[in-house]
């Protein structure tokens, strides 16, 4: 049986702004099994981001507040984890990779600087052994002239190199998860397929289980085992790759792959009306009613729980069952 | 860097000519008469033309500026209120000027950046307020005044310390203190400011994220990406209290070269103000020259140059 490593569950978070309190994040349950890739989709600005950050407890306190919910690692709530044990699952046992590889890493230290006190740490080793692993893990993902790397800085390294510094960064302390943000976005497209797939070895080769953070569906279908769709800080569907590409059962899910154009028939381009709802003063209900084709009187008064629509397949819609008979 | 450090010393060509054309017109055009000032309203005609022909105040523009710059670089200008060469009392003046800043210095940059690191790391603390508090009065106190209550308290009240004059290491510590306290407050706005940007960046969440306690993360990640931005403010500061804090310099009778050269203006005494102010420029182009290859140490993208691979 797959183990459940990583286990979010009614994830609630609060930005405080001098605009009012923003409501980032309302009812967020996901989970993370071992070996598995899990995509995290959804529109920018619909908390996919906050989501992961708030894993490693990035966001900084104030203006973010966690107003509900847990994060289990292995069991463990890391939400109540004292700072220093949060150090040592931060990079050793779950690490991140950025959207920005150009602005990830320390612009007036070199690679191997960064590197190798990142291993020192982690894998409790001296400087020349670190030197060893760093060398070792820029290898693994595909930087060949690991020496040469480590002697540099950031700016003389290209985007791609630089993600696959950040890859080889976390994947050298051997941790059992990987969150990536968005780790392709900021990059060329041919460059795009080559990180998505050393991260697809990263799951083979090293048992790592990953979340990908993504709006892009075209990388869920490409890596993903599972996705989550985000919409306004719910999770409104989520299961199996297949289950929710082919036969999404959320309208928001739903108009999101019809707004993919499709090669050869030249048809209208569709796309979702409206836009994402500002989260200081969200819609009343299910948060995607406004926009909705679907909705009836009870969906802006009560929020749809995400219920078992078939195993392993969730979704938060009052209407699934009309929608899909 | 060699490169660097003799294009800069031959940029020191024109822009010591150009100084020395501005500075040279500019004191022409100050009304009052050099010879009537040395020699007194009541100075006879034969008097004031005796010091007109030693130093060639009747001659054409022209004549007078080549004679002066052929003078400086024989090193034989000569004040006219003093009659004695110039390089031999700017000197010693500059380095009194030299040895405040230096001790100033000396002060306020470690105390500044440590207390603006400080209050950016416990950011919104009782210590934060107070540093902001702190700095903001001496950043807005005019320095003539805080020294003026300086020397109230020390030397007229408690008699602890000399009230001015340059005699041993007690009169070096009002002026210093009067500077410095101007000086930190500054260093430490700027460093605290600079110090809460660079903590909000994504290279130092990708620091926390990869769990480096947080010290490691302030003091190695953030300080040394702080440090750019500050050795500029602290290279143009040493540049500026070279030329003299003149107004602290008057408060505490202090020799310095500030003063040297306000009061050769006065006298329109106009060897010592255009040598003075040549000299000063100088320095400031060498201190900035400095400050770029201390740049050179800090931030790689100028070392390595950008996008070179």
């Amino acid at each position: 049986m797959r183990e459940k490593i990583l286990e979010i569950n009614h994830l609630q978070i609060r930005f405080d702004t001098e605009d009012g309190v923003v409501k980032a994040l309302e009812d967020v349950n996901l989970e993370l099994y071992s070996g598995e890739i899990l995509g995290l989709v959804g529109e920018t600005g619909c908390g996919k981001s906050v989501t992961s950050q708030s894993v490693l407890r990035l966001l900084p306190t104030p203006p973010t507040r966690i107003t509900n919910g847990s994060i289990l690692f292995h069991g463990k709530n890391l939400l109540e984890m004292p700072e220093e044990k949060m150090n040592d699952i931060r990079g050793g046992k779950i690490a991140m990779i950025f959207q920005e590889p150009m602005t990830s890493l320390n612009p007036v230290f070199t690679i191997g600087e960064q590197l190798e006190d990142v291993i020192a740490l982690h894998r409790k080793v001296d400087r020349k052994e670190a030197n060893v692993i760093a060398v070792k893990s820029l290898v693994d993902v595909g930087l060949d002239d690991a020496e040469v790397i480590l002697s540099k800085y950031p700016h003389e390294l290209s985007g791609g190199q630089r993600q696959r510094v950040m890859i080889a960064m976390a994947l050298s302390c051997q941790p059992e998860v990987l969150i990536a943000d968005e780790p392709t976005t900021a990059l060329d497209v041919s460059i795009q397929a080559q990180i998505l797939s050393i991260i697809k070895h990263l799951k083979q080769d090293h048992g790592m289980a990953v979340l990908l953070v993504t709006h892009n569906l075209g990388v869920v279908a490409q890596v993903c085992d599972r996705v989550a769709v985000m919409y306004a800080g719910y999770v409104v569907e989520k299961g199996d790759k297949f289950d929710v590409l082919k036969t999404p059962l959320h309208p928001y899910p739903r108009g999101l792959l019809e707004s993919i154009p499709r090669s050869r028939k030249v048809r209208e381009l569709r796309s979702i009306p409206g836009s994402v709802p500002n989260l200081i003063n969200p819609p009343e209900g299910c948060r995607f009613h406004p926009r909705c084709p679907f909705s009836t009187g009870v969906c802006d008064r009560e929020v749809p729980v995400l219920e078992e629509a078939a195993p392993g397949h969730f979704v938060a819609c009052h209407h699934w069952r009309r929608l899909n008979p | 860097m060699g490169r660097l450090a003799l294009t800069r010393v031959l940029l020191l060509i024109p822009v010591l000519l150009g100084v020395s054309i501005f500075i040279f017109l500019l004191m022409r055009m100050i009304p009052g008469d050099p010879a009537i000032i040395i020699a007194g309203e009541n100075a006879t005609p034969e008097m004031l033309k005796e010091i007109r022909d030693e130093f060639d105040l009747d001659e054409p523009l022209i004549i007078q500026y080549i004679t002066f710059m052929r003078n400086l670089f024989s090193g034989k200008v000569v004040s006219i209120k003093t009659r004695r060469p110039v390089f031999e009392e700017l000197f010693p003046r500059f380095l009194n000027t030299l040895q405040l800043t230096l001790f100033s210095m000396a002060i306020a940059v470690p105390l500044g950046m440590i207390l603006g690191v400080l209050a950016a790391a416990y950011r919104n603390s009782f210590l934060d307020n107070f540093v902001m508090v702190l700095s903001l009065l001496g950043v807005s106190m005019p320095v003539f005044w805080l020294g003026i209550i300086l020397i109230l308290i020390f030397a007229v009240q408690l008699g602890l310390l000399p009230s001015g004059g340059k005699e041993g290491f007690e009169s070096l510590v009002l002026p210093s203190i009067t500077i410095a306290f101007a000086l930190t407050s500054m260093i430490a706005r700027m460093t605290r400011a600079m110090m809460i940007e660079t903590l909000s960046t994504e290279f130092i969440r990708t620091a926390k994220a990869y769990g480096l306690p947080r010290r490691k993360v302030i003091y190695k990640y953030a300080l040394k990406n702080v440090m750019i931005p500050i050795v500029t403010v602290i290279g143009l500061q040493f540049g500026y209290l070279l030329g003299g804090a003149v107004l602290t310099e008057s408060v505490f009778g202090w020799p310095g070269i500030g003063r040297y050269i306000v009061d050769g203006i006065f006298a329109r005494d106009y060897s010592v103000v255009q040598t003075g102010i040549m000299f000063l420029s100088a320095v400031f182009v060498l201190v900035n020259l400095g400050i770029d290859i201390l740049y050179m140490f800090l931030d790689p993208k100028i070392r390595r140059g950008v996008g070179k691979s």
